[in-house]
């Protein structure tokens, strides 16, 4: 029955791709599409709880059909018609059947593995896998809710993981390990437009080898689906920046709110919404940044008012918050923390990636010194300067505010797990990037 | 080796061998490292034609070798953390690829024979008491953490002494989950409870035995000293 669960979730994921974007390969939406239709289905799933609407197996049904005849209505609309799969065989020479074979086991290891394994990590089992569990046999939110923890984390992989439990499934993590190979396939769409066809592979396999990512792909823990979305949220930003296409917008936007969706905590879509602002300034497209805003909002908005109402805390708006928390690490003396705060970022920031982040730096270096076209790697650097600011802030925030700051490093490093990936991207567009003509080489 | 840890018990290797496996790797990588940039050398004209641009000046080449001689650094890095994490994750499924879920619960976790002992013995509404959350026992006294294993049933932390049974149908009998160095803080609870009946689980055999005691005196009896069980609170 969870493998009918992951037909239909893809199925609803394609159709809804196709919806907003026709033009993608077959590859890209139904990866993208898997992204989609999990953040918009478990999102239509709380919203209805919220208004009364228990969770079960025949509502999560109904949704996902919901989400599907919408998109069908839309396709039929706008009178498309659904690209086939590209069966023409790719020939692949010795070192790229080699690269695949290792992708493929990859891939395998982290599908055998999640459907193996129970649940064995600490944070999904006293939070995000305990509220799947509740949920699927209460129906409800009430009973996660009084046990406390609840309203730390929003609620997409609980409800993925719910959603498992309802069809059946003993390994939840098997959504986990669909979001890594989804990811890969991603990025190989990705760089196949961007780099010679021999290194696409090859710097596939790069990030199918990040240890975070791999080691994520086996476990419940929200840090993996944030990074997909977030990072993916920049292909499809570089897309739109390219094309100026109102789809590549929308998606774009759609990914922000579901990495949103999948942690809060850490305000690193601000750096997303600093770059269109930006972008909007400079290009005069206001209508662009309220397209994105309203997106990013209808994904925010629900979790932030459910948790203010449920909780009796209110969360106020970004600048609030944004003032508030600049307000508390500057009530303290900067000068005297700064050691300590140093120490931390390397530590648990830069220690962990270390040669990739030097890499990176010299990556910057060998920009701003040979290519002439800088003007293409500016988002993407930006994109991964203000993601650092952003870090930093936090941690400065966090360490005025709560006293056991230095004892969870390890979070700090699982939540800018995206950082690496980002910089490898930069690095790979640096040294393998050619010209146009010379791409199929 | 990771295998054949894996297959025994962590540190097995550095204990029976006296190899420390993250040394190890590092000597291996290192070696590995060497090779990949003697190959380069040997191929230089080649590596500079295929992978290099090819009009550069010689500062933009030396940058360009900084940036793969990390580059390399961190996928022989990200190489071995992998390979690693491979292992440890599939060889308990090779060896073991029928195991049922309680059994792979069990590889990783040691407390989990215990927990589902509880779950056999106590009925899903009922109301149970753990030890406080401190040491030794900071796992099975980790409400949070508790409620996921014995879910549906509800979970209450109790304190050291002075506990209000009554609210309870039943309570753990723990020694501790974390290492102290003073035996005597080990075991709880620490006060005499009427019971209607008391469950010893032994941690080794996986078997558990009721005691013929409608009383749970952990001073006078001397089962109670580093003991597993449940008693079920009650009677005279």
């Amino acid at each position: 029955m969870s493998i009918f669960l992951l037909i239909i979730i893809h199925l609803a994921g394609y159709l809804l791709m196709s919806s907003i974007d026709n033009k993608l390969s077959f590859l890209m939406k139904l990866s993208v599409g898997y992204l989609v239709s999990i953040s918009l289905t478990t999102l239509f799933l709380f919203i209805l709880n919220i208004v009364g609407i228990q969770y079960s197996q025949i509502n999560t049904l109904l949704v996902i059909s919901f989400l599907s005849l919408l998109s069908l209505l839309i396709i039929s609309l706008k009178g498309v018609r659904l690209v086939r799969p590209n069966y023409n065989r790719i020939k692949m020479n010795l070192l790229e059947k080699r690269t695949f074979f290792i992708i493929a086991a990859l891939a395998l290891v982290t599908i055998i593995a999640s459907a193996y394994w129970p649940i064995t990590d600490w944070d999904s089992i006293v939070l995000y896998d305990y509220r799947a569990k509740s949920f699927a046999n209460t129906g409800n939110m009430s009973e996660a809710i009084s046990t406390g923890y609840f309203f730390g984390y929003p609620l997409l992989t609980s409800l993925a993981q719910m959603m498992i439990y309802q069809f059946g499934g003993l390994g939840p993590g098997i959504i986990h390990s669909f979001f890594y190979i989804h990811f890969l396939i991603i990025i190989y769409s990705y760089f196949s437009k961007k780099i010679k066809r021999k290194w696409i592979l090859i710097s596939t396999l790069f990030i199918a080898i990040i240890p975070d990512l791999f080691i994520h792909a086996q476990m419940t823990y929200t840090n993996l689906p944030f990074t997909i979305y977030f990072v993916t949220a920049y292909i499809f930003l570089e897309k739109w920046l390219e094309n100026k296409s109102i789809s590549n917008l929308l998606i774009f936007s759609i990914l922000v709110g579901s990495s949103i969706w999948t942690r809060s905590t850490e305000p690193y879509w601000v750096a997303y919404l600093i770059l269109i602002f930006i972008y909007s300034i400079i290009k005069k497209k206001y209508l662009h940044f309220a397209i994105f805003y309203l997106v990013v909002s209808i994904f925010r908005k629900p979790w932030l008012i459910f948790r203010e109402i449920s909780s009796g805390n209110p969360i106020g708006n970004v600048a609030t918050q944004a003032l508030s928390s600049v307000s508390i690490a500057f009530s303290e003396r900067i000068i005297r923390k700064l050691p300590l705060i140093s120490e931390y970022f390397y530590r648990y920031i830069l220690e962990p990636r270390i040669f990739i982040t030097i890499s990176f730096i010299f990556s910057i270096i060998y920009v701003f010194n040979s290519s002439k076209e800088k003007s293409k790697f500016l988002p993407l650097l930006l994109l991964i300067l203000l993601s650092y600011s952003i870090t930093l802030a936090g941690i400065f925030v966090f360490s005025s505010s709560v006293d056991y700051w230095k004892e969870i490093g390890g979070s700090a490093t699982r939540m800018t797990m995206f950082l690496p990936i980002l910089e490898i991207i930069f690095i790979i567009k640096v040294i393998f990037y050619k010209k146009n003509s010379n791409l199929n080489e | 080796m990771i295998a054949n840890e894996v297959l025994n018990y962590e540190n097995y290797i550095f204990s029976n061998y006296h190899i420390h496996i993250n040394s190890f790797e590092n000597v291996v990588r290192f070696g590995l490292i060497l090779i990949i940039i003697l190959y380069i050398h040997k191929k230089k004209d080649l590596f500079r034609k295929k992978i290099l641009s090819n009009h550069r000046n010689f500062k933009e080449q030396g940058v360009e070798y900084i940036i793969f001689l990390f580059f390399i650094l961190f996928l022989s890095k990200s190489l071995f953390l992998v390979s690693e994490k491979m292992i440890r994750n599939t060889t308990r499924i090779f060896t073991n690829p029928l195991a049922s879920f309680s059994q792979k619960n069990e590889f990783k976790n040691k407390l989990y024979p215990y927990f589902y002992f509880i779950t056999q013995n106590t009925p899903p509404n009922s109301i149970i008491m753990i030890p406080p959350k401190q040491n030794p026992w900071l796992t099975t006294g980790n409400a949070s953490y508790m409620k996921y294993f014995l879910y549906p049933r509800k979970i209450i932390g109790g304190k050291l002494e002075d506990n209000d049974y009554s609210r309870v149908n039943y309570v753990l009998i723990t020694k501790g989950d974390w290492h102290v160095p003073n035996n005597e803080l080990y075991d709880w609870p620490k006060e005499i409870i009427s019971a209607k009946k008391i469950t010893i689980f032994d941690m080794n055999t996986k078997k558990s035995s009721i005691l013929s005691e409608n009383k749970f005196d952990p001073i006078a009896s001397s089962y109670f000293k580093n003991a597993w069980g449940l008693i079920e609170v009650g009677g005279k």
